[in-house]
């Protein structure tokens, strides 16, 4: 990574995770639906965001963990919640019920629209392989206000979706509205490499912005769609020192 | 008459092609020596109704058990997961069905109150809705809603034959006490028409009504209970003991081969619940103990 003598050292992984955490505001109720952002909520919860109110699968409500879990469902996310409820309280009332601002979920393969493939490729009774994913993707997709969606930039991931698990913008334009769907859908894709959102009026996913170290080139060569992007684009703001001790913190 | 059963008896009422539910959730309170005492008695050919993030259902995958799940998608581990679930449906041994979590706790909760059907807004616009399995028409349905017009989704009710959930505490009669967060357990187990509890600490009934505060589920929704020590290990039970990595990443680099399996069962199944946490070394026991303000 490209750095002057004032930034500490970091890596892509670690401004994606410091880029997802930037997008959480105080007192916002988040789901975090993928294992990279509960790193991020974490973090968000240390800088600018200390009452933003996470919820985890399975359950749990607005708690301040201590230590980083390390899986889906550790008893280390439920230190500080304010109850200890069940799945349906979450996934029905909160994320049906309007309550949650931003989902943050991840996938194996991700199109231009922001659909989301966690199932499998191939024919869906003919598969030629299956993935592993969190259950709640396509409630999260489906139901949140907005999602930001995490993965790191590779050409396997950004792809057409073989099977669309979780409804970003469908084909663009309003085929979501029109399919009836809750949630506003993927307002960011956050990767290691590069940040994207998405096109106001046909819903195509845009470059934001280019992580210091890489360029344009560099970005659409992990990519099998092109995505819209200006001739110029700048760089995300590079992490700064308070940011990357916090990141640290949580993995000693 | 007494609820309370061992743990062999509660799996021998396993058949082959028996629809369960098993509770828990990724790292927590799954019922694993229910999971490992139906590796023994070697109970095949199951359908499973469940949570696919979880490391009971997975290693029943291992262990070739299942033929059918509906489920949340599969996937267990941290870091990186693995899914014997997966393994099994690309080998073409196990038929599945994709829900999300919601539509799945959806159906169980209909299970649970009576109703055939109950409406979601997950699953539309996607391929869970347009790309069935093996249920086919009968996996969920797109409707106008009577009232409103808007489109839901309905997804059919559910009742397991079997449920089973692990719990810190359960009295005599089937009151349960659960100290974290409850996943779909509560659902689960009413939709489920034999309903068993398996509880670190069985307590005096009368004892367990003066905290009716602390308690989740009343007995008339249990008919069965288990006591036996550790019976989540290796995933944690919050309060009691926290998860084995040791045991856990054993599992995720061994048990996706064959013979990676029977190493795993060597190790870390056993013989019986008594060869494998009775004979825990006094160190992992301290290890694992939970600390009483954090849990785990």
């Amino acid at each position: 990574m490209a750095k002057n003598s004032d930034t500490p050292k970091y890596t892509g992984w670690d401004l994606m995770i410091i880029s997802a955490a930037r997008l959480i505001e105080d007192k916002m109720v988040i789901y975090a639906g993928c294992l990279d952002s509960f790193a991020a909520a974490m973090m968000a919860k240390k800088m600018q965001a200390p009452r933003a109110r996470i919820l985890y699968e399975g359950g749990i409500i607005d708690s301040d963990p201590k230590e980083l879990a390390l899986g889906l469902n550790d008893p280390r996310l439920l230190y500080k919640s304010s109850c200890h409820m069940d799945t349906r309280t979450v996934l029905a009332q909160m994320l049906q019920g309007g309550y949650v601002e931003a989902g943050f979920i991840s996938g194996n393969q991700i199109d231009r629209y922001g659909n989301i493939n966690a199932t499998q490729i191939g024919k869906y009774k003919k598969p030629k392989a299956r993935f592993e994913n969190i259950g709640s993707v396509n409630d999260v997709a489906s139901l949140a206000q907005t999602t930001v969606i995490m993965a790191e930039l590779n050409e396997e991931t950004f792809t057409k979706c073989d099977f669309i698990t979780a409804p970003g913008h469908l084909t663009g334009g309003d085929s979501r509205e029109k399919a009836d769907i809750v949630g506003c859908g993927p307002v960011f894709i956050v990767t290691d490499m590069a940040i994207f959102d998405f096109h106001a009026k046909n819903k195509k996913a845009r470059l934001v912005s280019i992580h210091p170290g890489y360029t344009k080139k560099e970005v659409f060569a992990r990519m099998q769609w092109k995505p819209l992007s200006k001739r110029k684009v700048p760089f995300t703001l590079a992490p700064d020192k308070k940011e990357i001790e916090v990141l640290n913190s949580l993995f000693s | 008459m007494s609820k309370q059963i061992s743990l062999k008896e509660a799996v021998k009422m396993v058949d082959e092609g028996s629809v369960m539910y098993l509770g828990g959730l990724g790292l927590s309170r799954t019922p694993m020596a229910f999971a490992r005492e139906m590796v023994r008695q070697k109970k095949g050919g199951l359908h499973l109704v469940a949570s696919g993030n979880n490391f009971a259902v997975d290693m029943l995958a291992a262990a070739n058990l299942i033929e059918k799940i509906e489920s949340d998608g599969c996937g267990v581990g941290f870091e990186e997961m693995i899914s014997n679930v997966n393994r099994r449906v690309m080998e073409k041994s196990v038929k599945v069905e994709d829900y999300s979590s919601l539509s799945i706790n959806m159906r169980l909760y209909g299970g649970s109150t009576g109703v055939p059907f109950m409406p979601t807004k997950s699953l539309l616009g996607s391929d869970l809705e347009f790309k069935p399995g093996f249920k086919g028409e009968g996996k969920s349905k797109a409707v106008d809603c009577p009232f409103t017009g808007e489109i839901v989704s309905l997804v059919p009710s559910i009742n397991p034959d079997i449920g089973v959930i692990v719990a810190q505490r359960v009295g005599e009669d089937g009151t349960v006490q659960i100290d974290d967060s409850l996943g779909m357990d509560l659902d689960g187990l009413r939709a489920s028409e034999i309903k068993i509890v398996i509880a670190e600490e069985i307590v005096n009934e009368d004892k367990i009504r003066k905290e009716a505060q602390k308690n989740v589920l009343p007995g008339i929704f249990v008919d069965f209970v288990v006591q036996l020590s550790h019976s989540a290990y290796p995933t944690a039970l919050f309060g009691y003991y926290d998860y084995d990595e040791e045991n856990l990443r054993d599992y995720l680099k061994w048990s996706t081969t064959e013979s990676g399996f029977e190493k795993y069962r060597k190790k870390w199944i056993k013989k019986s619940e008594a060869d494998l946490i009775g004979r825990m070394s006094p160190k992992k026991k301290s290890e694992l103990k939970a600390d009483i303000k954090l849990g785990y």
